[in-house]
């Protein structure tokens, strides 16, 4: 291990937010790689490097110590809540102080389109992003081109954006898909010989491997996370954001100071929710996350938050109680820990922790776990924009695993 | 108006050029005294018109169809489908797709031809009597129509104060806003003085009017029918146009220097000048003072037996920088490494003509490349061909017509955006 890696993972486990970094930094999976080699928090929250311990599935978050397979590198899966649902995603690309982001174009050839089952892709012929990771208008949110190309066309012609549009062929808009590039050996983290899964709920996740494509005409690779995972404003290709919340506490300075609890996507840009978009189990929105602070120090004569923690978990309430104090972790009714359901309530947030110990657990309770929950219950005060955008999609979503 | 602008040009260099009053002690040969017979102070109000009529291929941009690539304008030269000597194109419209500000003004006929009032200027010369001063002015009126209705602006060009301190000495030192002191182009800003119509491709980096204070120096050799000169700068906005890099504020809190180093050739029969220029500094379209640019150029200019050869060289390069940029366009996103070099050379040959209205025929043609790169963007090359004519018309009317083909040699998809313009330029 590192030798910083055990501090650094938990300390980064959930609060990766560093608001100094310099506005204009993109980092994609391989620069987020090489951070968490170097012991960067963020880098460190959001990949689990070959043979290190998975955060949320060791101690204090699960039983013993559990490592990243040996062979690669893995994309930390870092649980949240998501419209009230527990969910789960990755972070593959984090920009700091840009405005927006927008979808790069992904060339696919095809051979033709059938009515039936639709594009015919060229036997042989990688995908061809239309802009790599040497740009910071890099994006893993991909406008899919087909390009159709003609009987006996070369696989390995088109090799660029640029190739693709001097060729002249015919190009025809399809799906939005959302593949960052990286390196090949990336996947999401999972221990050695096992399948990725939720760390509190155990559902199993996709393991997502890397795919070979082409990139300024050179040979690269990327992850898959699949077709319409976000939406675009189709006028400019801006993508649509949604806002992230990670708590926060004061801290001794006077600065809000993120604390170790799972954050929680909105369904829409700040102060604009909308209904959860996710057909099929499918979200297509929290792919791209622009986060905030939400800070939850109890005022004078106001209750103060808890946070949900069973008491089959006492390693993870001894360490909470520890970063925040007992108070913010009461004890659970007899009647909560009946709960067939209660680890799909480890980690969040209620407003007000007296609730835990109500007999109509969960009902008792105002979570915070939805962005309309939070913008409606926390002060104006409470927000502080970090002028950071994270991608990444979700690889859990209410009980689906996308 | 040409003599007028020549005598203005000249002014500082007649003063320079008086010899201090007899009996002045040696201490006060340095400082400047007027001349016995000083001429009366003078306001001159001089000016012209240029009125244009053009047509592009296309949609007017140099944006390739079905190119989505981000943003739009680090994949293509926006500047190609100029159609006035102010560089502004037929249009910038990216059809939604986002720019970076890689751009220049547009006249937004998009590929429509149409008639253009491209400029209309006034100067404002006043030459104290009693003082080595030269005061100068330059107001623009820029009738546009854009997407948002009337776009008219009201531009002051330039704006300045040049001292000649010693009239022994060939020295003129201008405070204010100004012309670039890189290279040759920036001496044809001005359609009524500029031979054809259309700026080279190089012109975005060496043209660019700014605010601060420059020198000129200048010593004659009279044996070898030469001289040789220093015109130096420390600017707001460097040399780049307005629209890259914003002249009237120092974002980056650093001037930004600029030279040029030149000989000249005075024979009867044969002018030839050279020069070298550089520039150096921080980029002014953000506010980072490390953030870095640096250029240098190369310039010839031989004329003989009517014929004019113009040549010039740039190669420019601009650090990364962060999410602040804002220029002349207004605030942009990311400030994106860029390099870019080129050149281009012209040939016009000046035909007498008569003494009546067509005073002379100047029928040119120009060949051009320029290379450029943006951060992560694959750099790419283009070419153009500019041919053309200019007809003096007694001395205050030019007509001008040139046809501008451009080309890719390497790394931009086809586009059509070919361009034919034209411009009719009275002076007053």
């Amino acid at each position: 291990m590192h030798p910083h890696g055990g501090a650094a993972l938990l300390l980064g486990a959930f609060a990766c937010t560093q608001p100094s970094r310099p506005a204009g930094e993109l980092r994609t999976i391989a620069d987020l790689v090489d951070g968490a080699r170097a012991g960067d928090p963020d880098g460190t929250a959001a990949i689990a490097l070959r043979g290190q311990p998975l955060t949320f599935l060791s101690t204090p978050y699960g039983a013993g110590t559990q490592a990243q397979e040996a062979g690669r590198d893995g994309l930390s899966v870092q649980p949240a809540f998501a419209d009230a649902r527990p969910a789960a995603f990755v972070t593959t690309e984090i920009w700091d102080g840009f405005p927006r982001v927008w979808a790069q174009p992904l060339y696919i050839l095809v051979t033709g389109f059938d009515p039936q089952f639709g594009p015919q892709r060229l036997l042989g012929a990688l995908p061809i992003f239309g802009m790599g990771t040497g740009s910071r208008f890099y994006s893993p949110f991909r406008q899919t081109v087909y390009v159709t190309v003609p009987a006996g066309f070369a696989a390995d012609s088109l090799r660029s954006g640029e190739q693709v549009i001097a060729s002249g062929l015919p190009l025809t808009p399809g799906p939005l898909q959302l593949a960052p590039l990286g390196a090949r050996e990336v996947e999401v983290a999972h221990p050695a010989g096992a399948d990725p899964v939720h760390p509190f709920t155990g559902d199993g996740l996709q393991p997502r491997l890397a795919a070979q494509a082409w990139a300024d005409a050179g040979l690269t690779w990327f992850l898959d996370f699949g077709a319409d995972r976000f939406r675009v404003n189709d006028a400019n290709l801006v993508v649509q954001e949604v806002a992230l919340f990670r708590f926060a506490r004061f801290a001794a300075d006077g600065t809000a100071r993120p604390i170790d609890v799972p954050p929680v996507v909105g369904t829409g840009p700040f102060r604009a929710p909308r209904a959860a978009d996710a057909p099929g189990g499918f979200p297509r929105f929290g792919a791209l996350r622009h986060e905030f602070l939400a800070e939850i120090t109890p005022g004078a004569g106001q209750p103060t938050p808890g946070v949900f923690v069973s008491a089959s978990r006492p390693a993870l309430r001894q360490k909470l109680a520890g970063d925040l104090g007992q108070a913010f972790v009461p004890q659970p009714s007899p009647a909560a820990e009946r709960l067939p359901e209660r680890e799909q309530y480890t980690l969040r947030v209620a407003l007000d922790g007296s609730c835990f110990a109500l007999t109509d657990f969960p009902s008792s309770c105002s979570w915070l776990d939805t962005q309309a929950a939070i913008e409606g219950n926390l002060p104006v005060t409470a927000f502080t924009d970090t002028k950071r955008f994270s991608a990444g999609a979700f690889v859990f979503f209410d009980g689906v695993a996308p | 108006m040409r003599g007028a602008l020549v005598a203005l040009l000249a002014a500082s260099a007649a003063l320079a050029q008086e010899k201090a009053p007899a009996g002045a002690t040696a201490a006060a040969e340095d400082a400047y005294a007027p001349p016995a017979g000083a001429a009366p102070a003078q306001l001159q109000i001089n000016g012209y018109a240029d009125i244009g009529f053009a047509v592009a291929q296309g949609d007017g941009t140099s944006f390739a169809p079905g190119d989505t690539r981000i943003p739009a304008d680090y994949g293509t030269d926006t500047f190609a489908t100029a159609v006035n000597t102010r560089g502004d194109v037929a249009s910038t419209d990216s059809q939604g797709r986002f720019v970076n500000g890689f751009l220049p003004r547009s006249m937004g006929i998009g590929g429509q031809p149409s008639f253009l009032f491209n400029t209309f200027d006034v100067d404002l010369k006043y030459a104290p009597a009693t003082a080595p001063l030269l005061l100068f002015g330059r107001v623009q009126l820029l009738p546009r129509y854009g997407s948002a209705g009337n776009e008219t602006r009201v531009l002051v060009e330039q704006a300045f104060a040049r001292i000649v301190p010693f009239s022994s000495l060939e020295l003129a030192i201008s405070i204010g806003k100004f012309d670039s002191v890189f290279g040759i182009e920036y001496l044809e800003n001005e359609a009524n003085l500029r031979t054809n119509i259309t700026p080279s491709l190089i012109a975005r980096y060496t043209t660019g009017q700014s605010l601060g204070v420059k020198a000129f120096y200048r010593v004659q050799i009279p044996g070898l029918w030469s001289a040789v000169s220093l015109n130096a700068a420390a600017t707001n906005g460097g040399t780049l146009v307005e629209t890259l890099s914003p002249p009237d504020l120092s974002l980056a809190g650093r001037p930004i220097g600029s030279a040029r180093l030149g000989y000249e050739l005075n024979l009867p029969e044969v002018e030839l000048k050279a020069g070298i220029s550089g520039m150096y500094g921080p980029r002014n379209d953000q506010r980072g003072a490390r953030v870095r640019q640096r250029s240098l150029g190369g310039d010839l200019r031989l004329v003989f037996a009517g014929v004019s050869i113009f040549a010039e060289a740039v190669a420019i390069r601009q650090d990364p920088g962060a999410a602040d940029k804002s220029n002349g366009l207004g605030p942009q996103t990311l400030v994106s490494a860029f390099s870019a070099r080129g050149a281009y050379g012209e040939i016009a040959y000046a035909v007498p003509l008569t003494e009546g209205a067509f005073r002379k025929m100047t029928p040119y043609v120009r060949y051009e490349q320029r290379h450029a790169q943006f951060e992560g963007f694959a750099g790419y090359t283009v070419q153009r061909l500019t041919v053309g004519f200019r007809l003096d018309l007694w001395e205050e009317v030019a007509v001008k017509a040139e046809g501008l083909l451009n080309g890719r040699v390497s790394g931009l998809p086809p586009v059509k955006n070919n361009v034919f313009t034209s411009s009719f330029v009275y002076s007053f």
